[in-house]
C-alpha cells in the first residue's frame, strides 16, 4: 500500500490508550464502543505512531518522526507506517483530510 | 421508599415499592439518613418526547443527549422509555410508557445498572460476577452470561454450606488503603442469592466455556481486556468508561486474576478449586 506522502490524517476520537507491563492497549469509549466492540493491542512502535496520529499527520510528517526516534530506515519506517496506517483505515479509526 | 446502603453507598429508590429491588433492599439496611443516590421510576400514560438536547450519539434505538442544565439522557427513539440522570447517578429519573412491553425488565436493568454506575462514580469496580468468600476471603468469578457462574456457585454452595454468595450476579469492588474490598449486593441473579457482607478481595477468575477444565493465566492485555469486559460500565459516558479502564489496570496489578476454561460438566468446580489452592 502506499500511502499519499501529504494527505492528512487524524484518529477518531473515542479511543484511550494504556500501557501495560511493556505492551499497550487500546480501548473505545463513548460512540467508538459501539462502532468497535473489543480492544486493540499494539507494540512500542505502534503506541508511537498512535499518539502521533492523535493530532493531524501525513505520512512523511509520520516517517520523519519515527527515524527520529528509531534507528530505522526511512524505506523500513515507510513499510511499517503503511501497515499501520492500513490497519487503522480497515478498522474505520481514521479521519482522512486533503492538505 | 426502599433504601439501602450498598458498598457505602445510601440508594433511595422511589416508585419502586413493587419491585424485586425494594424486596432484596432490606437486607442492606441504611446507614445513612441522607440517601447519596435517589433513582425515581416514574410511569408514563403517553410516549415520550425527544428531549432538548445535544445529541452525543446513539445505540441501537437509543440516542444518548447532553441536556441543558447539563444532565444526560438515554432516549428511546419510539419514545418508549428514557433515563435521565447526572454526571456521578446520583440523581436519576426512569421514565417508562405503561404500554411497554419490556417494561418490568428494563426497570430491573436500568435501575441495577445505575446503582453500579453511581459507585463506579466514586470509586468501585462493579463486576458481573458471582462473589464467593471462603475463609474470610472473597474470590470473584466473573463473566459473560452462560459461563457458568450460577453453576458453579450452585456446585461450591452444594458442597460446602459455609460458603457465603456475596452475590450470584454483581459484585462491587472498592479500594480501601492498599486493600481492595468485594461487597456483597442485592443486584442477583434469578435465584436471589445475596449477602450484605464485606471482606478482602485475594483472586479473581474470568470464565469461559471450553473443552477442557483449565486454569491459566491470561497474558496481561488480555487480563484488563477480559476484566474490562466483565465490568459494568456506561459506554455512553467516557468518563466513568476511562475510570472503569484505570481500576481495571491497577486491580490486576494488585490482584491475581486466571482465565477459567471448563467444560461446566461436574469436575470443573473440583479443578477449580485444586488449581485455585495450588496458585495460592
Amino acid at each position: 500500500m502506499t500511502i499519499e506522502r501529504m494527505f492528512l490524517m487524524k484518529l477518531k476520537d473515542g479511543f484511550l490508550l494504556r500501557e501495560l507491563a511493556g505492551s499497550y492497549v487500546v480501548v473505545p469509549v463513548g460512540q467508538a464502543a459501539v462502532d468497535l466492540r473489543g480492544m486493540i493491542t499494539l507494540n512500542e512502535t505502534g503506541a508511537f505512531l498512535w499518539k502521533q496520529l492523535q493530532t493531524s499527520q501525513t505520512a512523511q510528517s509520520l516517517c520523519e518522526a519515527m527515524t527520529e526516534i528509531y534507528d530505522v530506515t526511512a524505506d523500513k519506517a515507510n513499510e511499517d507506517i503503511a501497515r499501520f496506517v492500513r490497519m487503522l483505515t480497515d478498522h474505520g479509526l481514521l479521519e482522512e483530510e486533503t492538505a | 421508599m426502599p433504601t439501602a446502603t450498598i458498598a457505602g453507598r445510601t440508594v433511595a429508590l422511589h416508585g419502586c415499592d413493587d419491585m424485586i429491588h425494594a424486596e432484596k433492599f432490606a437486607a442492606f439496611p441504611p446507614t445513612s439518613g441522607v440517601p447519596d443516590q435517589v433513582i425515581t421510576v416514574v410511569d408514563c400514560d403517553e410516549r415520550l418526547a425527544p428531549p432538548a438536547g445535544t445529541h452525543s450519539g446513539n445505540d441501537g434505538m437509543v440516542d444518548w443527549y447532553r441536556l441543558s442544565d447539563g444532565k444526560r439522557q438515554l432516549f428511546h427513539r419510539q419514545g418508549l422509555f428514557s433515563l435521565t440522570f447526572d454526571d456521578d447517578f446520583s440523581a436519576v429519573t426512569l421514565c417508562l410508557c405503561r404500554d411497554f412491553d419490556e417494561r418490568d425488565v428494563l426497570r430491573y436493568l436500568y435501575v441495577s445498572q445505575c446503582i453500579a454506575y453511581h459507585a463506579l462514580a466514586h470509586g468501585a469496580v462493579v463486576f458481573h460476577g458471582a462473589g464467593w468468600l471462603c475463609d474470610g476471603k472473597v474470590v470473584v468469578v466473573a463473566g459473560d452470561s452462560g459461563t457458568g457462574k450460577t453453576t458453579l456457585t450452585d456446585r461450591l454452595t452444594a458442597r460446602d454450606p459455609s460458603v457465603t454468595v456475596l452475590s450470584d450476579e454483581t459484585v462491587i469492588v472498592t479500594k480501601e488503603g492498599d486493600t481492595w474490598i468485594a461487597h456483597g449486593t442485592p443486584l442477583c441473579g434469578q435465584d436471589h442469592r445475596f449477602a450484605a457482607v464485606s471482606a478482602p478481595l485475594s483472586r479473581i477468575v474470568i470464565l469461559a466455556r471450553g473443552e477442557n477444565d483449565r486454569l491459566y493465566i491470561p497474558p496481561a492485555a488480555s487480563t484488563v481486556f477480559r476484566l474490562l469486559e466483565t465490568t459494568l460500565r456506561p459506554i455512553y459516558h467516557e468518563a466513568l468508561c476511562t475510570a472503569a479502564l484505570d481500576r481495571v489496570i491497577e486491580l490486576a496489578k494488585a490482584i491475581p486474576v486466571y482465565g477459567f476454561d471448563h467444560t461446566a460438566g461436574p469436575k470443573a468446580l473440583t479443578v477449580l478449586s485444586a488449581a485455585l489452592s495450588e496458585q495460592a
